[in-house]
């Protein structure tokens, strides 16, 4: 079985939804059901005590995990303050570190990312750090109790695709501890089969679905995407040609 | 099959354009040069194989201070400055001090300084890298465990495990390169290969700012050994040898002049990024005259530095020295 | 705010919130939902009431 284990929880799908931008809460229930998604991202937010609006738990299936997201945080010491809020909801203790501090780029704080993840982590906290690809910062991240290293693909909302290919090939390639998840700017089901071929352990989409003209549709788009991806990385390469030559200029020194 | 399976039975001439092209693309044209200086061939392990084991009769003879100097003197006025200094391993007459002392000399003539010796504890490593070594080479010579304590009877080279820990201890002790290698024709050859690149990979997953390189001693049949070689073809040895580049794209894969100089130009080009040159296997060699005791460590390419370096160049190679130096 | 509340507990009653789904801060401090309905709410507190929504 090619399970996808994270925090020590057995997931069968390797799609993730981000639940940001959608236009209505009926909406993204919907879209997580065509989807299959096992796990959903999540923010904390302020409630405005006006509005009588429903909470969006009520749209998420039991069965799925509430990934709940840093966002807003600055530092280390915000992040770890949203998660510990996050945690209080008795909603799951699963946290995607998104510590920034540049809003033109929304680039995550590596470092700030490690030290959250290093408090998050040892007080039990199923952490998934979001980082610009670095592999001292995603060997940091798994040192520090990590249980998967998210490297962006693209800027936020960029929907570029996997601009960061050459680098998140070499997390794919030397950590092997933990997941690695492409996050951010996955724009296309291309790109996810992409990151999927390439051996990533799972993408995590949320623009991509959420501004498409028909979101439900565009989610299961992906989720079929993500399969066909996971397949053919194991189906491994193909076969390595022989092709027929007439002469073996390096080695026939062996015949002569 | 496994991607190693695969290897093993991938077209010989495809494996090695695969290997070359690698090469070219991590090392480009440059070939390290380096060369042994036997300090000692006291040995206290009875290897039933080697022409130096303690069992042997042959003479032994250990260089004092003053023969090293001279030794580094004029092996360093060849041009080499990629020293590898090597004893037979003996803790009671080329102990760390002894050592100590030889890599003090050494360092007045070369800048890079690697060793190849009794195995040893971290400790020592330390105290050999505040010296100045920073290369350490050690053989497993054969990784079957059932067969290797029959092959080693006496001495501290008996112990398996200490000895297959010994790239470990060195790379904790903050060692810069390390040497790898199967003396292959004890054992099959497949299986011995497969270790060996269990062994390799596993140091390099676990230190992954060390230099790695990785050597392949064929054994050769020497008169009165109670062991003889299960012989390695060229072919078999130029497909352990790509196979080896491809699995660890930036390890130096080294080939020494126990390949006679036909097989080493032929080969060369394919993967290898180091080259031992004009060695002198017998204690000293460069200061005084060569007198070979024993076929086991007889280069079979005798040319010198020069007509090395000339070869390189004619073919399009860059004969390279050194490449760094502490500061 | 104003409001008739005297604890937390009364205060998630009066603004109709669900307390399952809900993270209050009180002075900066978490307060435990177990002890809401003991927990005296006081003028001047600072307090932050938070749940999840939709987010990336």
């Amino acid at each position: 079985m090619d399970e996808l284990i994270i925090g020590g929880r057995s997931l069968s799908s390797r799609f993730l939804l981000g639940t940001g931008k959608f236009k209505s809460k009926q909406e993204l229930q919907e879209v997580i059901r065509r989807s299959g998604t096992e796990v959903v991202t999540v923010a904390l937010r302020r409630i405005d005590l006006a509005q009588n609006e429903d909470n969006i738990v009520c749209y998420i299936p039991e069965n799925v995990v509430l990934l709940a997201n840093t966002s807003g945080a600055r530092d280390a010491k915000e992040a770890v303050r949203i998660a510990r809020m996050s945690r209080e909801t008795g909603l799951g203790n699963w946290v995607k570190i998104e510590i920034m501090t540049d809003s033109k780029y929304l680039l995550p704080d590596n470092q700030e990312t490690i030290k959250a993840t290093e408090i998050l982590a040892s007080e039990g906290f199923v952490v998934l750090p979001y980082i610009s690809p670095d592999l001292y910062v995603a060997r940091a991240l798994v040192k520090a109790g990590a249980a998967a290293v998210m490297p962006l693909g693209s800027l936020i909302g960029s929907n570029q695709g996997l601009r960061t290919r050459t680098l998140i090939e070499v997390l794919i390639n030397e950590i092997d501890e933990v997941p690695i998840i492409v996050d951010a700017g996955i724009g296309r089901p291309s790109h996810a089969a992409e990151a999927m071929e390439i051996g990533a352990g799972a993408v995590l989409v949320n623009t991509a679905v959420a501004t498409a003209e028909h979101p439900a549709q565009m989610a299961e788009a992906f989720a079929k995407a993500v399969i066909a991806g996971r397949l053919a990385w194991n189906a491994g390469a193909g076969d390595e040609s022989s092709v027929a030559r007439a002469s073996s200029p390096l080695t026939g020194f062996l015949h002569e | 099959m496994s991607r190693l399976d695969a290897l093993f039975e991938r077209d010989l001439e495809d494996l090695a354009r695969e290997a070359q092209r690698l090469t070219r693309q991590y090392f480009g044209r440059a070939i390290s040069l380096f060369a042994p200086l036997y300090l000692s061939n006291y040995c206290e392990n009875g290897c039933l194989y080697c022409g130096f084991s303690s069992r042997m009769p042959i003479q032994r003879e250990k260089l004092t201070p003053e023969q090293i100097d001279a030794e580094c003197k004029a092996l360093s006025g060849s041009g080499i400055q990629n020293v590898l200094l090597l004893t037979g391993e003996s803790r009671v007459h080329s102990p760390l001090g002894y050592l100590l002392q030889a890599v003090e000399i050494a360092k007045r003539c070369f800048p890079n300084i690697a060793i190849e010796v009794q195995p040893m504890d971290t400790a020592d490593y330390k105290t050999l890298v505040a010296a100045g070594v920073d290369g350490l080479t050690v053989f497993q010579e054969t990784y079957d465990e059932a067969l290797y304590p029959t092959l080693h009877p006496l001495g501290h080279k008996h112990d398996y495990r200490y000895r297959y820990n010994t790239p470990a201890r060195a790379a904790e002790a903050g060692i810069r390169r390390i040497g790898f290698g199967a003396l292959l024709g004890l054992n099959d050859w497949r299986p011995e290969a497969e270790a060996l690149f269990a062994h390799v990979a596993n140091i390099e997953k676990r230190f992954p700012g060390v230099d790695l390189a990785i050597s392949f001693p064929r054994l050769l049949p020497i008169s009165g050994a109670a062991v003889q070689p299960k012989p390695v073809g060229d072919g078999d040895l130029v497909r352990i040898m790509c196979i080896a580049r491809i699995l660890f794209s930036r390890a130096g894969i080294i080939l020494s002049t126990r390949e006679n100089a036909r097989f080493r130009d032929h080969v060369f080009p394919i993967m290898v990024t180091q080259l031992s040159a004009a060695s002198a296997t017998t204690v000293g060699g460069y200061a005084r005259p060569r007198v070979n005791h024993d076929e086991q460590f007889a280069p079979s390419d005798e040319r010198s530095l020069a007509e090395i370096k000339e070869m390189l160049i004619t073919q399009g190679y860059d004969p390279v020295f050194t490449d760094w130096r502490r500061l | 705010m104003d409001t008739e509340a005297g604890t937390l507990a009364q205060l998630v009653k009066a603004y109709q919130l669900s307390p399952e789904t809900i993270v209050i801060e009180q002075n900066g401090n978490l307060a435990k939902r177990t002890v809401w309905a003991a927990t005296p709410l006081n003028a001047g507190d600072q307090i932050e009431i938070v749940a999840f929504v939709g987010g990336g």
